[in-house]
């Protein structure tokens, strides 16, 4: 017989599990925490050292080499379509910046980063190779004084025919974007319209041919669905031409210009009904695995709400020594230090520009940790108060940079007052795992991201 | 025939050797033993087969077998698992079993190397043992053994240097660190003070630790250099001179003072109660040391009974620190006055106070033996169903090389 009803569900915040409804109930499942716990658990507080330390234990100095691109891609995040970034002035960064830059984090990281932590170069735009001259410059540079340096560089491929040889020489790790085939590509075009992947399809070719090892183990793809792809296209191109299986993305839905809205929707797909569509829905699955939306999505439920999942093993001691920050706001500088092309420095490429840290000149690193600090504080104090009426407020994902708004107060917009939404989203997630138990375990064994 | 789900609650843990069976209740902290044998058995094997989620299905058969339904009744007794009628219409209902993950960052895919190499190891220093000199005129009779068994006074010909210190402590993460403790010899014979102001900008509590026969060396350090971040820990040993004792504890306030008394006896636990009445003193542990001839004291008073593990209270959080790492040792970094540096003084070295501190930290959580020394690396903790409600192992077991603190196996 066909079953048709799942289970119902309830969960204790305070004890991060979910049992059956109504079945043998303990009092203490459904005690809350008290406010005055929660405060505590919450009071983290910056210091200039802290933060300090954390740009000396970066894994990532980023550089944007250029905001120009020479690719006028219809859906781009800096293109007409979205209002939410700033002026793209074709700014090129200089090599005293980065150099400076490099120079600022070996002297920190000499006193202050963890043994045998490694560091990585990467390379962002624009379209990074347009200043080439930066990134050899870059490299010449820190191979002599930064052992086991790894770089990376996400590109559009169009300009890959030229430096080919130098970027398999430094073994760079390469993204490249790409839609699929000739028509799934059609999107991404040259300035003057004209379609890139003819050259693009071509350079990729040449790379795989004459470096095959190196295509193999260092190059990844990166696709975004819309109107004029499909999943079940992207993953048989890429599989059939390259042997690879691309990171398939959505075109975003942030920061959309309201006249757009409607060429928006008109190219926008979701990779679930793409997904769902498909002939070889199965087959399909299978390949993406972890990159199937909704596999991905009950695994962040499991890591975030199971209790049982952990970061490192101070978390393993939270309750007693650690306390915490409220929303998932990295520690600034933890992950990457980002130049921007203008010579501003940030903790992420991902943030508003408006937002700086500081200032690389040709002379001198201007960055105040004590001040970025209390500025951190500051927005800590403004957000806590939301945070602490919010059902996710132990599981947030938001960064709270990216809710700044122009009073430089961070407001959160996916801020869940009521446990309603909350258990229809754990019963969403808790059926799904009914219908299919076997993923918990492969979920268990196989999946690493945070 | 009717069928029912038959499950455990997320929160319960349940761990099985051989013949041998114990559910742990991470909310009441209640414990079920059983039997792991005949049909219990095989239900249990279906209940912790991963794909199963914590939750099987029996006949109404099996139910009532005599042997299942009693064990069934505990559980839900004890609310660590129940009963629901199968209807075909509903999915199977799954439980999240208590199955502890790291998660790594996506470009890592491997959980140990970044849990010790790609995080910022600093962060996992939280005590830090200055042993700062070692001279002492006493001849105490644990002086060379009680250091070994808990954080104690011992003799020696070295001190650390002050730009030593100040060198090594300069690395220090401060926000993680909680506490340093400074240690002797007699800490009074250093020079206390200039010591006193170089690690008085860590934030983190800083514990002096005197042996109560050196205290009236240091009354003025006492009265008035000590506060609520700088307190001080007396330690008594037996046999108590009590003049001694008259003769300090009147000299000096005792806001911020804690005693530790070592005991080997009962007879040394009666003195010390007495001590604690006549003086009325409110902040005080009592630990035990061995001395190589009282192992019946610590078999009557030490050991632990079945009874005492499984009264344990520990959260299910606590039970996954114990899978994988000592609660007792992780963390903490001993500098001897000869500059040589420990996770645990027993174990090998990892280093000296001129080893950078990363490479310290990365050598304990690579290659150490004491951070992860946990009770499922060793005989005969290791086959006990026991073992993690156990704490963790301390050196108490390291110095009487006996890893079972308990009768439960012999």
């Amino acid at each position: 017989m066909k079953r048709l009803q799942n289970n119902d569900y309830c969960y204790s915040k305070k004890h991060k599990c979910f049992t059956l409804k109504n079945v043998n109930k303990l009092d203490c499942f459904n005690e809350d925490e008290d406010l005055a716990d929660i405060e505590q658990k919450y009071s983290g507080i910056f210091t200039g050292n802290r933060i300090k330390y954390e740009f000396a234990n970066t894994s990532q100095l980023l550089f944007e080499t250029t905001n120009a691109c020479n690719l006028k891609c219809e859906y781009c995040a800096y293109g007409e379509l979205y209002n939410n970034y700033g002026t793209r002035e074709r700014d090129f960064l200089t090599f005293p910046k980065a150099k400076n830059l490099i120079d600022f984090y070996i002297n920190l990281s000499s006193l202050l980063k963890s043994h045998n932590k490694k560091l990585s170069i990467g390379f962002y735009g624009g379209e990074p190779l347009l200043n080439f001259k930066l990134i050899q410059e870059v490299i010449d540079y820190v191979d002599n004084i930064i052992p086991d340096c790894k770089f990376s560089m996400t590109t559009n491929g169009t300009l890959l025919n030229k430096y080919i040889d130098y970027i398999v020489e430094k073994k760079f790790n390469l993204l490249i974007s790409l839609d699929g085939n000739f028509k799934n590509n059609s999107f991404r075009v040259y300035q003057n319209g004209l379609t890139s992947f003819p050259s693009v399809f071509k350079n990729i070719k040449i790379l795989q041919l004459k470096y095959s090892n190196y295509f193999q183990s260092c190059v990844n793809f990166s696709a975004v669905l819309h109107s004029r792809n499909s999943i079940s296209e992207i993953i048989e191109f890429f599989k059939s031409e390259f042997d690879k299986v691309p990171k398939i993305s959505e075109l975003s839905p942030v920061g959309i210009k309201e006249d757009k809205e409607y060429l928006y929707n008109q190219n926008f797909k979701n990779i679930n009904n793409s997904l769902n569509s498909a002939n070889n829905v199965q087959e399909l699955i299978e390949v993406m695995d972890v990159d199937v939306p909704a596999r991905r999505a009950l695994a962040y439920f499991l890591f975030d709400h199971s209790g049982n999942v952990f970061k490192s093993y101070n978390d393993l001691f939270n309750n007693q020594l650690i306390v915490k920050f409220p929303t998932a706001t990295c520690e600034p500088f933890s992950r990457k230090v980002f130049l921007s092309a203008k010579g501003k420095l940030y903790p992420c490429e991902r943030i508003g520009q408006t937002l700086d840290y500081g200032e690389v000149t040709e002379s001198v690193v201007n960055i105040d940790f004590e001040s970025i600090a209390f500025r951190h504080n500051e927005y800590y104090k403004k957000i806590k108060s939301q945070c602490f009426k919010c059902g996710l407020l132990d599981v947030c994902t938001k960064c709270m940079l990216q809710m700044i708004e122009k009073d430089s107060n961070p407001k959160c917009k996916s801020m869940i007052i009521n446990d309603k939404l909350f258990q229809e989203y754990s019963a969403f997630q808790l059926s799904f795992l009914e219908k299919e138990p076997d993923l918990f375990n492969h979920i268990w064994e196989t999946y690493n991201f945070e | 025939m009717k069928y029912y789900w038959l499950y455990l609650e997320p929160y319960s843990f349940i761990w099985r050797f051989k013949k041998n069976g114990l559910i742990y209740n991470t909310l009441t902290y209640e414990s079920i033993e059983f039997k792991n044998i005949g049909i219990i058995k095989n239900i249990m094997d279906q209940i912790v087969d991963i794909k199963n989620m914590y939750c099987t299905k029996i006949s109404e058969k099996e139910l009532n077998n005599n042997l299942l339904r009693p064990f069934i009744l505990k559980l839900k007794m004890k609310h660590s698992g129940g009963i629901i009628k199968c209807n075909s219409l509903y999915y199977k209902p799954v439980f999240l079993p208590p199955k502890l993950k790291f998660v790594p960052s996506i470009d890592n895919n491997n959980t140990e190397y970044r849990l010790s190499n790609n995080d910022n190891n600093k962060r996992y220093l939280k005590e830090l043992n200055l042993y700062i000199n070692g001279t002492c005129i006493h001849n105490c009779s644990g002086c060379q053994y009680n250091y070994k068994q808990t954080l104690f006074c011992t003799k020696s010909e070295n001190k650390l240097s002050l730009e030593d210190i100040i060198r090594f402590t300069n690395q220090i993460d401060v926000y993680f660190l909680r506490r340093i403790n400074i240690i002797g010899g007699n800490i009074f014979n250093y020079n206390i003070s200039e010591l006193y102001f170089t690690l008085n900008k860590f934030p983190s509590l800083k514990m002096y630790h005197i042996n109560y026969r050196n205290a009236n060396d240091g009354i003025t350090f006492i009265n008035e250099f000590l506060n609520d971040n700088n307190r001080l820990n007396i330690m008594i040993t037996f046999p108590v001179e009590e003049s001694i004792f008259d003769s300090f504890f009147k000299k000096i306030s005792q806001s911020f003072i804690n005693y530790l008394f070592m005991v080997a006896s009962i007879e040394e636990f009666n003195v010390t109660l007495r001590l604690i009445d006549k003086y009325n003193i409110d902040k005080y542990e009592i630990k035990p040391i061995y001395t190589g001839s009282n192992i019946s004291f610590f078999m009557k008073y030490v050991f632990m009974s079945k009874n005492d593990i499984i009264n344990t209270k520990l959260s299910r959080q606590q039970i996954f620190q114990k899978e994988v790492i000592n609660s007792f040792d992780f963390g903490k970094i001993t500098i001897k006055s000869d500059s040589t540096v420990f996770a645990n003084v027993n174990m090998p070295q990892l280093g000296t106070i001129n080893t950078p501190l990363n490479e310290l930290l990365f050598n304990e959580i690579n290659k150490g033996y004491s951070w992860k020394r946990t009770r499922i690396k060793f005989e005969p903790c290791s086959t006990c169903v026991y073992q993690l409600l156990c704490p963790s192992p301390s050196n108490y077991e390291i110095i009487l090389n006996k890893y079972n603190f308990c009768n439960i196996i012999n």
